[in-house]
């Protein structure tokens, strides 16, 4: 279709739907009176039976634990897609690091700047580490604090050079990290298993509530989900990074050598 | 017992196994150890399949049983049909796993020494994802299972970074299957809204509490089974397959043939059967109606295209399209004897097309410098596959073909049989002309170098490439001994109830009906069956002596089906908001 | 009010699909189909909000309190992680095309007339 028709085509049939939407939704109770007994018994459960004071946190890692088990692998398969995606091709290889967004000068990174990116990476990283270790107590847990430790690390990038990152890891490291928190994930649901319980059981002690060793296995689960996200998310950046900065077209294609900096 | 979730913990622990050890282990480990974990899902589902057939096992995870009818957790609740999914998905997997090859040496496309590893764990997570598609009960449980087979394959198909072709097809592929995916969310959203709950068994009860479908439900029905057929690759939402199947490479294409569309329409019968089927009720005219025509119309069409297209992987895909369109006309009866039939096919057809991609890679991939030998093996399969497609009795696909066709006259449809008898005619004549094309010099299609994946099958490694193509053509034939298996199996997945008392418990008392008859080839069958295949190889032998510039006949048909599947993704989601609309309406003009 | 946030998920799904389907940039169009997963969120977390409930964190609070349902968040969490990577692997393709045909333009991506597959 050229995109003339196509755009009428999807006006009269988005119209369609958006009107048979609304009739349907038509059917839903007003805002704000969710009456399900899903979320209330779960409410009123958890607590009592797991000393979570997060419900979510208790939905997602202890109660439906295994739907949080898939998604952890979508994560990993998807950082596994990325890397795979943005792999060089023939006739690509590490060149020197540099921004090269044509006709502009870029000027070197200010003073200022530095000192502002040390002075929030460390809290960064505290912080990150805080909102894993307490996801079953106050709003948080794995993927939260995996995802505000990643950005600790982009902080760095952002107010240094590609190459400082160039010290702090290897592709290879974060590919193990990650394979070790998606790997542990799998390994605590089947401590379940080995103690005899039902896979993702909850099978270590409870202990008292609002602890932060308290739960059982929930603090260990967004640990593992902690160290996935995290290196899975750093993963994600330098590749796209070095996607951007580092690789250059060669004069012939080459046997690839060490991907940072080189 | 305990074992209910190791089909799907296996596979994810293989893959992120090999993601660590992957610079470090050789290359012709990494399949190896693939291929162990594959064979282990294979052997426990096998188990499940044997467990199963006694009775429904339900699993709670995290020992969250229900209280009071309310589910806690998530169930895997596996029946017969279920466990015969996993247990096809990791025999195709396995298929997949063995052409990606391992030689120690890179080919010239290799740039990434650890690509292969990648390609493999995805290739777990894909099955994986499979296995707990077919096993789980519970209706969000499934849609994260739909993701992460979403995902691996989006992956997989973007593999060949360096091809214009395979990256538009990769990028419609995630655009149009992630818009079907938020449309099962949107669904999925209005049930719990609903029903408060996600647990599937459950879901169906509260909805029969109610004993009729009001709007909310009815939109919700039409969005699940859209988003469901989408990823099916029935028409109108076939445009991303016909693309994908074209340029992806091999082992996600034999996926992609022998299962993962089987799934959609494997999704849109469990929903249907847990959750709608009590409070469709006596309105279940409609529904039939709507999934056979789609379904009648995806088999002519997608046949017809394969007719028209050129080249021979794309063409393949038009078959894909067109067989998927026949099992959901065996779904879409709403019966027992519909859904048992569809079973058998979807075994059969489902490995005659993983055998057909791999005939295809054995004929024509590596170019002209391929031996004659190896080029004849693959026409072989090629043949013998169309021979297949046109429901040759040998074969499973003439026993569900002929089922398929009975219950639709049973139920009310007798035009579908002339419908699919026309539609298996035309899509084995393309097969035996992309065969015929594929077997002389020189060749009429050329195809991508199909360098599968980095470090793949040299032409050393054929023969077990064909061995493989050969197994997957064994296995259909193999499968005509499931009849009984396969009328038992329809029957526990159509009792609607008793699912439910089997997960929740308490409910009216079971009724035993009669068993039925189990479905087996009749003579009638066996005839249409064997005139589909005369007829068949006739057409292909008019289409060849009508002359090989087939560019005059049709052009401006050619040209319009070729302008329509241009591979733009802005046509794809437009049909797919045409095609949620239509269904929509008409759900809703005919349900309440 | 009552049903505002509904007809709101309602008009991004379908904003989001106009973006998709019309779009002349490829990037442009990926973060259209983000507007369309956002219209899910909406959606979810509406469906379990409750007048006058609190967080479902029961730190510091007593058991008994009026809550919204935790589980939609949980859903909505899925959601997110699940849309954030389709988005990273689908822009990794705009890459990728980028870098092959030099053109963001999903227009000039489509089959040309005589185009084999390769």
């Amino acid at each position: 279709m050229t995109i003339q028709v196509r755009r009428i085509v999807f006006l009269l049939a988005g119209a369609f739907l958006a009107a048979l939407l609304v009739w349907g939704m038509g059917g839903l109770p007003h805002f704000g009176a969710y009456r399900g007994p899903y979320g209330d018994v779960l409410n009123a459960v958890s607590v009592p039976e797991r000393h979570i004071t997060d419900v979510v946190t208790a939905v997602n890692f202890d109660f439906r634990g295994f739907d949080t088990l898939g998604e952890e692998f979508i994560f990993f398969a998807a950082v596994l897609g990325v890397a795979l995606i943005l792999r060089a091709q023939p006739g690509e290889g590490p060149g020197h690091v540099e921004d090269y967004a044509t006709g502009r000068a870029v000027p070197p990174t200010s003073d200022a700047v530095r000192v502002l990116g040390l002075g929030l990476t460390p809290p960064t990283v505290l912080f990150a580490i805080y909102v894993v270790a307490h996801g079953h107590l106050t709003p948080g847990g794995g993927f939260q604090g995996g995802v505000i430790l990643a950005t600790g690390v982009l902080l760095i990038y952002l107010a240094g050079e590609f190459d400082d990152l160039h010290g702090l890891y290897t592709e290879v490291t974060l590919e193990r990290a990650e394979a070790i928190g998606a790997g542990a994930y799998a390994a605590i649901g089947t401590l379940g298993l080995l103690t005899g319980a039902t896979f993702m059981a909850n099978v270590l002690p409870l202990g008292k509530i609002g602890h932060v060793f308290s739960a059982g296995t929930v603090p260990l689960i967004n640990l593992a989900v902690g160290l996935e996200i995290a290196a899975g998310l750093v993963l994600l950046l330098t590749t796209f990074l070095r996607q951007t900065l580092v690789l250059r077209p060669t004069a012939s294609p080459g046997p690839l050598t060490k991907a940072l900096g080189g | 017992m305990n074992i209910v979730p190791l089909p799907v913990v296996l596979p994810l622990a293989g893959a992120a196994l090999i993601l660590f050890l992957n610079t470090v282990l050789p290359r012709r480990w990494v399949q190896g150890i693939t291929l162990l974990f594959v064979l282990a899902e294979v052997a426990l589902s096998a188990v499940l399949l044997h467990r199963s057939g006694s009775g429904t096992i339900v699993y709670w995870f995290g020992g969250w049983t229900p209280s009071h009818g309310v589910a806690l957790g998530i169930s895997f609740t596996v029946d017969p049909l279920g466990a015969g999914g996993a247990v096809l998905a990791g025999l195709i997997v396995a298929a997949a796993v063995a052409t990606t090859g391992s030689t120690a040496r890179s080919t010239a496309g290799s740039t990434m020494e650890n690509a292969q590893g990648f390609v493999h764990a995805l290739l777990l997570t894909l099955l994986a994802a499979m296995t707990g598609f077919c096993l789980t009960g519970d209706l969000f449980n499934l849609f994260v299972f739909f993701e992460l087979m979403a995902v691996s394959a989006f992956a997989l198909a973007a593999l060949h970074t360096t091809s214009r072709a395979a990256l538009r097809a990769a990028l419609n592929f995630a655009i149009t299957n992630s818009v079907g995916a938020f449309l099962v969310l949107i669904g999925i959203a209005l049930l719990y809204s609903r029903s408060g709950a996600l647990n599937l068994a459950q879901i169906g009860r509260a909805l029969a509490a109610t004993g009729h479908l009001d709007r909310l439900t009815i939109i919700a029905f039409a969005l699940l089974t859209v988003g469901f057929l989408i990823k099916a690759a029935v028409v109108p939402f076939h445009l991303w397959l016909v693309d994908t199947a074209s340029t992806a490479p091999v082992p996600l294409v034999i996926i992609l043939a022998g299962v993962l569309d089987t799934l959609g329409v494997y999704a849109v019968a469990r929903i249907y059967w847990t959750v709608f089927a009590t409070s469709v009720g006596s309105h279940d005219t409609v529904v039939r109606t709507t999934l056979i025509v789609i379904g009648a119309v995806s088999a002519v069409t997608g046949a017809t295209l394969a007719l028209m297209f050129e080249g021979a992987r794309r063409r393949l895909g038009c078959v894909m399209v067109s067989h998927t369109g026949i099992l959901l006309v065996g779904v879409g009866c709403l019966s027992a004897s519909g859904l048992a039939g569809a079973a058998v096919y979807a075994i059969g057809d489902g490995a005659v097309k993983a055998a057909l991609i791999v005939g295809v890679t054995v004929a024509g991939a590596g170019g002209p410098a391929v031996s004659r030998a190896r080029r004849r093996c693959g026409v072989g399969l090629l043949a013998v596959g169309g021979l297949a497609l046109a429901g040759f009795p040998l074969f499973a696909t003439g026993l569900g073909k002929a089922v398929i066709e009975d219950a639709a006259s049973a139920a009310g449809y007798p035009w579908v049989t002339p419908v699919i008898v026309l539609a298996a005619v035309l899509s084995a004549a393309a097969v035996f002309d992309v065969a015929w094309s594929m077997a002389r010099p020189p060749f009429a299609d050329v195809q991508t170098p199909d360098v599968q994946i980095p470090g793949s099958a040299g032409p050393s490694r054929w023969h077990i490439v064909f061995a493989v193509g050969s197994g997957l053509l064994a296995l259909s034939a193999a499968a005509n001994v499931l009849g009984r298996w396969a009328t038992h199996a329809a029957v526990r997945f159509v009792d609607t109830a008793g699912y439910q008392q089997r997960v929740l418990g308490g409910g009216p008392a079971a009724v035993l009906g009669k068993a039925p008859a189990s479905i087996q080839l009749s003579v009638g069958g066996a005839a249409i069956d064997l005139l589909t295949v005369l007829a068949a190889v006739g057409l292909a032998a008019a289409l060849n002596r009508s002359g090989a510039d087939r560019a005059a006949r049709q052009s401006t048909l050619r040209a319009v089906a070729a302008r329509l599947h241009d591979g733009s993704i802005g046509d794809s989601v437009t049909w797919v908001t045409a095609g949620t609309a239509a269904v929509a309406l008409v759900f809703a003009a005919n349900l309440r | 009010m009552n049903f505002l946030p509904y007809l709101v998920a309602i008009w991004l799904f379908v904003v989001g699909l106009y973006g998709v389907v019309t779009s002349r940039n490829l990037f442009h169009q990926i973060i259209s189909l983000s507007v369309v997963q956002a219209s899910t969120y909406v959606l979810l977390l509406a469906i379990g909000y409750r007048t006058g409930g609190t967080a479902p964190v029961f730190a510091g609070i007593p058991v008994g309190r009026l809550a919204v349902d935790p589980v939609v968040q949980a859903l909505s969490l899925t959601d997110v992680v699940v849309g954030a990577t389709v988005t990273a692997l689908l822009l990794a393709i705009a890459v990728q095309v980028h870098k092959r045909t030099g053109s963001l333009d999903p227009e000039d991506l489509r089959r040309r007339l005589g185009e084999r597959d390769e």
